[in-house]
């Protein structure tokens, strides 16, 4: 009588740990930015912070491009690409430092969509609203809904 | 033994609860709020949602700068009147959740600086400045100002729907113009789509 239920207890247990595991690394934010803010070459060094949720091993950041537009409004292009064989869905949203280091509150901090076929490269590009923006962070998340 | 399997089980279940972010358990209150922007918000297929306002607003405004078609002005920064942007989509909603987000985007670049007193009549932005201005103006103040407007920004947003089956695609266009005054002539035509596809609404995306 009491062997089935402490088997059933055990597999219970197993199941919850895998199905918590699961749900881990749910809402984990990645973060791309440049490894130096005040670096102004047109292709700065990245500083890679971990992606969560897995993908790290899907996706790639190839390349961060940077320049000026409208004469002084920092101009950044993030390649990214899918180094699966599955489509990767994800959002992202990018935050501008001005050069004191404080975020920039624009309409920028939203996140937006984002799908990556399998083997394709994908840009993020923009333009920071306000003069005297020497750094940005992106941020990445896998999509809620695949 | 017993014990540490029940309290194994009470643990993981704790833990499991604790990660569970969407379903309210049983008729327990979930209000939350919310940050702007996020992507937690809901997702609705028939209205356009805050997320998408912002996000329409901050494609719009990137777009119009890296055109530098603003610094094409002989005089900076140049002022600009922020015309009718129409409504054309199935749902009422004020265009400002729009264009709020953009004039202060547009103003914080200081390549703008944005009329609130221009406009045709009944459609200026405060008219309490207008009428003052007009008095001050009609008695000779020195200190007030005429500057013209260089351009003028118009728009509107517009709602196709395509079903097949069960699944509803929405495209909500933002199509707006800039003009440049002194020639009449659209020097910025911006256009951002915003597409949502599915069955029924979502929480989050």
């Amino acid at each position: 009588m009491i062997q089935p239920f402490i088997k059933m207890l055990f597999l219970s247990c197993v199941l919850g740990f895998f199905l918590m595991l699961s749900c881990a690394d749910k809402g984990k934010v990645g973060t791309v930015s440049k490894k130096d803010p005040k670096d102004t070459r047109a292709v700065p060094d990245i500083k890679k912070v971990e992606f969560g949720a897995g993908l790290e091993k899907v996706l790639d950041v190839v390349r961060i491009t940077q320049g000026k537009k409208a004469g002084d409004l920092l101009h950044i292009q993030v390649e990214l690409k899918n180094t699966s064989s599955k489509e990767v869905n994800i959002t992202h949203k990018l935050e501008w430092l001005d050069d004191d280091g404080f975020l920039v509150k624009d309409t920028s901090l939203v996140w937006k969509a984002l799908m990556v076929r399998p083997g394709e490269s994908q840009m993020i590009e923009s333009v920071s609203t306000r003069p005297g923006v020497s750094a940005f962070r992106l941020k990445i998340q896998p999509a809620k809904n695949q | 033994m017993r014990i540490l399997f029940t309290s194994s089980i009470l643990s993981v279940s704790f833990f499991l609860f604790s990660c569970n972010e969407r379903k309210p358990m049983g008729k327990a209150a979930d209000a939350k709020y919310l940050e702007d922007g996020s992507n937690r918000g809901l997702v609705n297929l028939d209205k356009i949602n805050a997320q998408d306002f912002t996000r329409a607003a901050n494609q719009l405004v990137v777009d119009l700068l890296a055109s530098g078609s603003l610094s094409e002005a002989p005089n900076q920064p140049a002022i600009l009147h922020v015309g009718e942007i129409r409504n054309d989509t199935q749902t009422y909603f004020d265009t400002d959740l729009l264009l709020q987000g953009m004039k202060r985007d547009l103003l914080a670049s200081k390549k703008v600086r944005i009329s609130t007193t221009a406009g045709p009549e009944g459609k200026i932005s405060d008219s309490y400045a207008d009428t003052v201005r007009k008095e001050l103006g009609t008695a000779g103040d020195p200190k007030v100002t005429q500057p013209r407007p260089y351009f003028s920004l118009s728009g509107k947003i517009i709602e196709e729907t395509s079903r097949v089956e069960k699944v509803t695609q929405k495209d909500f266009y933002f199509l707006l113009t800039l003009t440049e005054l002194n020639g009449g002539t659209g020097v910025w035509f911006g256009r951002e789509l915003i597409t949502k596809q599915g069955s029924r609404g979502a929480i989050g995306f």
